[in-house]
């Protein structure tokens, strides 16, 4: 859920390494951001909706999905949507994008796999500053 | 009591009104500085700028001593996500989240959430009851949901129009509590209850048989 410039990038890698990828844009204006060859060839399935909405979540498949990767820029958009796949569709693994760093506590102890961009990024760059003896 | 509302809209400056005229202490939080500037123009300091999905923010407003918390902000996402804040971070007693989606109610229940209210739930019963055609009104959600308080418009001509109740099969756990006639006289109902047209029937069912309900006090023969 959410094809801003991570989903779109996470969904394309999906896709070329063969996974059957759908993705749900809860704003029309984000889809620009997925590479229109692989939209266009059927590899993305493409579904606009409400990033939380049953209806778009069944039409993207959920009930058959692996994975559910809540990757849009609000994080209590993808709270929710996390949190429904797991419990209304008992997807196996959730993921769910969070910037809020309380939020990240919650949602992990909820037993969500939660990834934030901010820390990854953080993290990133500590580790290119040399030790400090 | 100490009430924390998320939201200042509609909803949740009026509930602060009302509260705060019963005398309980209320705080609300907004992102929007207008709002919060209006409300504290008229109520002094009962406001502030901030995010309900923010534990700082949520700490500030002092959640950690509040005995009932309520996000009615029109965001349901948001709703959920600072309700199980107060939940699980500050152990608030009781938690309500206002929904616009339907669909959300169950599920915000089944996460944590000690109230939900549907508020398209609740336009669609008044709706309901003030059209011509004659569909199910819910009246109210029974039991956690599995169950609810319905009311049915018999119309005209309907098959089940000047049968005794025992002679209608209702869905498999329903039970008619009510039978309000075409001018408002109220009736116990009893085996030998006859429906007549335009009655109103109250009926107690499991949600699953509601539509099954509907069918048979509407069908035509």
């Amino acid at each position: 859920m959410g094809s801003g410039r991570i989903g779109a990038r996470v969904a394309s890698s999906l896709s070329t390494d063969g996974h059957d990828v759908s993705i749900i844009e809860p704003s029309r204006t984000q889809v620009m951001n997925l590479p229109r060859t692989l939209v266009d060839d059927g590899s993305i399935r493409l579904v606009a909706g409400d990033g939380s909405g049953s209806e778009a979540m069944l039409e993207a498949g959920i009930e058959d999905a692996d994975v559910f990767l809540a990757l849009s820029g609000d994080d209590a958009l993808n709270g929710l949507a996390a949190q429904k796949a797991k419990t209304v569709y008992r997807t196996r693994r959730v993921v769910c994008r969070v910037k809020d760093e309380g939020l990240r506590e919650l949602y992990t102890s909820l037993g969500i796999t939660v990834t934030s961009p901010t820390a990854l990024v953080a993290d990133v760059i500590l580790q290119t500053v040399p030790d400090i003896p | 009591m100490y009430i924390v509302i998320i939201g200042a809209g509609r909803i949740g400056t009026g509930l602060a009104r009302s509260q705060l005229a019963t005398g309980q202490e209320v705080f609300l939080l907004d992102n929007n500085s207008e709002r919060v500037e209006t409300l504290r123009s008229s109520f002094g300091s009962i406001a502030r700028l901030g995010d309900g999905t923010n534990v700082t923010n949520l700490r500030e407003a002092g959640v950690a001593r509040a005995g009932l918390f309520i996000a009615a902000t029109d965001n349901d996402a948001v709703n959920l996500a600072s309700c199980q804040l107060a939940k699980q971070v500050f152990n608030v007693p009781s938690t309500v989240a206002v929904v616009m989606d339907p669909e959300n109610a169950t599920l915000f229940e089944a996460l944590g959430v000690d109230d939900v209210v549907s508020l398209t739930d609740l336009a669609m019963t008044r709706l309901a009851s003030t059209v011509p055609a004659h569909p199910v009104v819910r009246l109210m959600p029974l039991a956690g949901r599995n169950r609810e308080m319905v009311a049915i418009k018999i119309p005209a001509g309907a098959e089940v129009v000047n049968r005794m109740l025992s002679e209608i099969v209702l869905p498999y756990g329903s039970s008619v509590i009510l039978v309000i006639g075409p001018t408002g006289q109220t009736e116990e109902p009893r085996p030998e209850t006859v429906l007549g047209a335009e009655d109103e029937v109250i009926v107690v069912t499991p949600v699953e048989g509601t539509q099954t309900l509907w069918e048979t006090l509407t069908e035509m023969p």
